[in-house]
């Protein structure tokens, strides 16, 4: 086992290599650059040219590569081009939001699609089964940015519950002071998170329900389902002890695709929300084309996702024996 | 609910009410990119800045330079500024300030490896001495008439931004009535009242300034009473009911920018005087101000702001005139064609492309216009794409027709010298016309505030018949504040000046 997670975190390094060159280039493909966009509409082409030389742009785009790949190596990301702080300090700040923002989404996701699904899979073809499959419908359809504004519109401004942006005190913060058993900064948090979160969660928990119905419907025909309920086992062991745990695994496969696509769509979900997460720092940085953002956030992406995945991996071999790592 | 729910709730509350301090939480759009006022690039910026730091001189609401770090001044020369420093203020840290601190700031600023976006303002300045500790002496190369107006510069402590270097910007010392608490990136802005400020204490204790880039939010936010206050960029179409809001005080003015199409005059079509009148008569900036914005904007004129010392009304105005724009374009040999209806030059259709930034009303203008440059037997192509790439071509001058604004225009200078002159730094369409040179290079240098308003009038009024530039609209400026806010003062340039006095009454 730790042989093959081992082997797996050295892939890592060409896979952030690959990553690292496709952003490099696409940024240097589209057109605009830093420089256009600092000087805005009061600056002049000598001047732009100028600051391109400075910021050492004029360069042939492969040396630029191989310099900020050696810079990147030594744990050097550069700085923000329009916010002179250092790429590792935005990421620092931007970081604990984003997964935050992303976790409390994906626990969202779990705690009711699992349920849904299961209830979805077992009332096969009921009334139940069939509004469940129809909103989920419903939620694989709808772009986050629609309802995202629709969420704010009834719950800010028509009802006036939660705060429409931004975020409270952190997660983590509010967890502590529970803990000393102060338990209004938690509900502070979860206040401003709540909303963003539904939002994100909202696009996953679809997915993952119309997964858990048909893996739990392929589990529920098979032979040793009826066995156990030949047996006269209880209904309730049955579906959770016997089918669930065997219907898991697909589920446990997409539910950690779903962590990866919301952070995809945390880009969204963070732009609307002013949450100030990894998304909305690259949203601005692409705007602004600052490269060295740009390039610092998606390599931070791509490392979290292909993290994810190994772990997703590793959680195989504890959902069923029978595999085995080697 | 449960009896902890209850408990809960009521603990919620109970902080709340502990809170005596007064917040006043503000939106806005974007963050700003640094807080060191050398480097400023946008307006959160220079907001920023108005509540950090002082500068030598404040403008007032006309624009009219008012004591701040500088209690008094004169000219003992055409090209010599003597200023006397305001005595006993100090820095947030603590620091004392003085004239190597005037003296640092400038310096920096016009120091090329600092890059300054400002530097531009203030090159004519040769020489920055500090006379003794109260008293500091600008030396002119030629005499250069905007200087006053953009002594607005916070002044930062040298000794403090000297070790920072670079990050001096993450963690701003101004001598300004409030100072930095906190800032999370992307987040959160911090400000305490600063109780040591020589103006006095501010009346709120604190301000939370948040960026909400979606217009849409951030009203919301607004409405449902988690901002105190918005200002511009706001929706034009949600002005009229924001202002019947009987929780909300809206108010409005022009503000210091304008929005244009840049015709480029190297372009083979658009280099005939005649072809870019024509476009001008084409173009119903009543229509597009009442009807895509509501009236928020203003249709515009010439460069010349109204509302400020030296607008004048000198400028040729082109009312909608399709008749007139034919009679332009035929004598410009773009004859009317039979198909099509697209008029054409030795067999060439007569085409133009318009581009513009992706801004839902900017989109719209240059849709409108599309429209309406068509009856007139133009083929009229649009196109919108985002800033950087836009602003890259407009800057090298690959482009035909470009819809783009101008903002803070503080001076008539500031929006015309480096757009007109046939040197001009941002005069990308290159135009060029040697008596504009002349009256604009007059109007900076002449000190005589009422010759510099007649050269400005006959600069304006020859750029508009040569209309290098279509001056669509003049931009609005939009505040809008709870009822709970009082004391709050409109500027046009959107200053946040009068946020020292502001007092929140909940």
């Amino acid at each position: 086992m730790l042989l093959f997670i081992a082997r797996r975190l050295m892939q890592f390094v060409p896979v952030m290599l690959g990553v690292l060159l496709i952003v490099f280039l696409i940024l240097r493909l589209i057109p605009g650059d830093p420089a256009a966009v600092l000087l805005g509409t009061e600056g002049s082409e000598a001047e732009r040219l100028r600051l391109m030389h400075v910021m050492g742009l004029d360069r042939p785009a492969p040396l630029q590569f191989l310099f900020y790949v050696a810079r990147t190596l030594t744990g050097d990301f550069g700085r923000s081009i329009f916010q002179g702080d250092s790429v590792l300090n935005l990421l620092q700040a931007a970081v604990p939001a984003t997964t935050e923002l992303a976790v409390l989404a994906l626990i969202i996701t779990v705690l009711v699609a699992v349920p849904l699904g299961v209830v979805s899979a077992v009332r096969h073809r009921s009334w139940t089964d069939v509004t469940i499959t129809f909103v989920t419908l419903l939620g694989v359809s709808m772009p986050l940015v629609w309802f995202g504004i629709l969420a704010i519109l009834l719950f800010s401004q028509q009802l006036g519950w939660l705060p429409p942006f931004g975020r409270g005190p952190s997660l983590g913060e509010g967890l502590t002071s529970l803990l000393r058993g102060q338990p209004a900064l938690l509900l502070e948090s979860l206040r401003y998170a709540i909303l963003p979160a539904v939002t994100l969660a909202f696009g996953s928990i679809a997915i993952v329900v119309r997964l858990t119905r048909s893996s739990m419907l392929d589990v529920l025909n098979l032979d040793y389902v009826r066995t156990a309920r030949a047996k006269g086992a209880a209904p309730r062991t049955i579906i959770v002890r016997h089918a669930l745990r065997n219907a898991l695994i697909p589920i446990v496969t997409i539910v950690g695709l779903q962590f990866s696509a919301l952070l995809g769509g945390a880009i969204v979900t963070e732009t609307i929300f002013a949450w100030p997460g990894v998304g909305r720092l690259i949203v601005n940085a692409i705007s602004q084309r600052d490269y060295p953002v740009v390039q610092g956030s998606v390599v931070f992406v791509a490392l979290f996702v292909s993290l994810v995945n190994l772990l997703v991996d590793v959680s195989y071999a504890y959902l069923n024996p029978k595999i085995r790592y080697s | 609910m449960s009896r902890t729910s209850v408990a809960l709730l009521a603990a919620l509350l109970l902080g709340s009410a502990a809170q005596a301090q007064t917040t006043m939480n503000v939106g806005l759009d974007v963050d700003p990119g640094t807080m060191d006022p050398r480097m400023i690039r946008d307006t959160s910026a220079q907001r920023m800045q108005e509540l950090l730091f002082n500068g030598l001189v404040r403008l007032d609401p006309k624009l009219k330079p008012q004591p701040a770090l500088a209690t008094a001044w004169r000219y003992t020369s055409p090209t010599v500024l003597e200023l006397d420093l305001r005595k006993n203020v100090t820095f947030h840290n603590g620091e004392k300030f003085t004239a190597d601190d005037v003296v640092y700031t400038y310096n920096t600023v016009l120091d090329e490896k600092m890059a300054s976006p400002r530097r531009s303002f203030y090159t004519p300045i040769s020489k920055i001495e500090a006379v003794n500790p109260f008293k500091v002496r600008f030396t002119l190369s030629k005499p250069f008439a905007p200087l006053l107006q953009y002594l607005d510069l916070g002044i930062l402590p040298k000794d403090t931004a000297t070790k920072a270097g670079a990050d001096f910007g993450n963690a701003p010392i101004g001598t300004g009535p409030f100072k930095l608490v906190r800032w999370q990136k992307g987040g959160s802005i911090e400000l305490a009242a600063n109780d040591k400020y020589w103006g006095g204490k501010p009346k709120v204790d604190r301000l939370v300034i948040r960026a909400i880039p979606d217009n849409n939010v951030r009203m919301v936010a607004l409405e449902s009473g988690e901002l105190d206050f918005i200002h511009s960029p706001i929706s034009p179409q949600d002005l009229d009911r924001l202002a019947k809001s009987p929780k909300l005080n809206l108010q409005r003015t022009t503000g210091l920018g304008y929005t244009y199409l840049n015709l480029n005059t190297k372009d083979p079509v658009l280099s005939d005087k005649r072809v870019r009148q024509a476009l001008a008569y084409l173009t119903d900036r009543q229509t597009i101000s009442n009807d895509l914005f509501y009236g928020m904007d203003t249709p515009g004129e010439s460069f010349l702001m109204p509302g400020t010392a030296y607008f004048s009304p000198t400028a040729k105005v082109y009312k909608p005139n399709l008749a007139q724009a034919e009679k332009l374009l035929t004598a410009a040999g773009w004859v009317a064609s039979t198909k099509g209806g697209i008029r054409t030059k030795g067999g060439k259709p007569l085409q133009i492309q318009i581009v513009t930034n992706i801004d839902p009303n900017r989109q719209q203008v240059i849709e409108f216009l599309q429209g309406e440059w068509r009856k007139a037997g133009i083929d009229v192509k649009v196109r919108a794409y985002d800033f950087a790439a836009m602003i890259t071509d407009l800057t090298a001058g690959k482009y035909q027709v470009s819809l783009v604004g101008l903002l803070n225009l503080t001076d008539p200078d500031r929006g015309s010298y480096q757009q007109f002159t046939t040197t001009g730094t941002s005069n990308y369409g290159k135009y060029s016309n040697p008596q504009v040179d002349k009256l604009l290079e007059q109007a900076r240098t002449s000190t005589s505030s009422i010759v510099r308003k007649s050269l400005y009038g006959q600069a304006a009024k020859v750029i508009t018949e040569d209309a290098p530039y279509i001056f669509v609209l003049n931009q609005g400026y939009v505040a809008i504040s709870s009822k709970a806010v009082t004391g709050y003062t409109l500027y046009p340039s959107g200053s946040w000046y009068s946020f020292e006095n502001i007092t929140l009454r909940r």
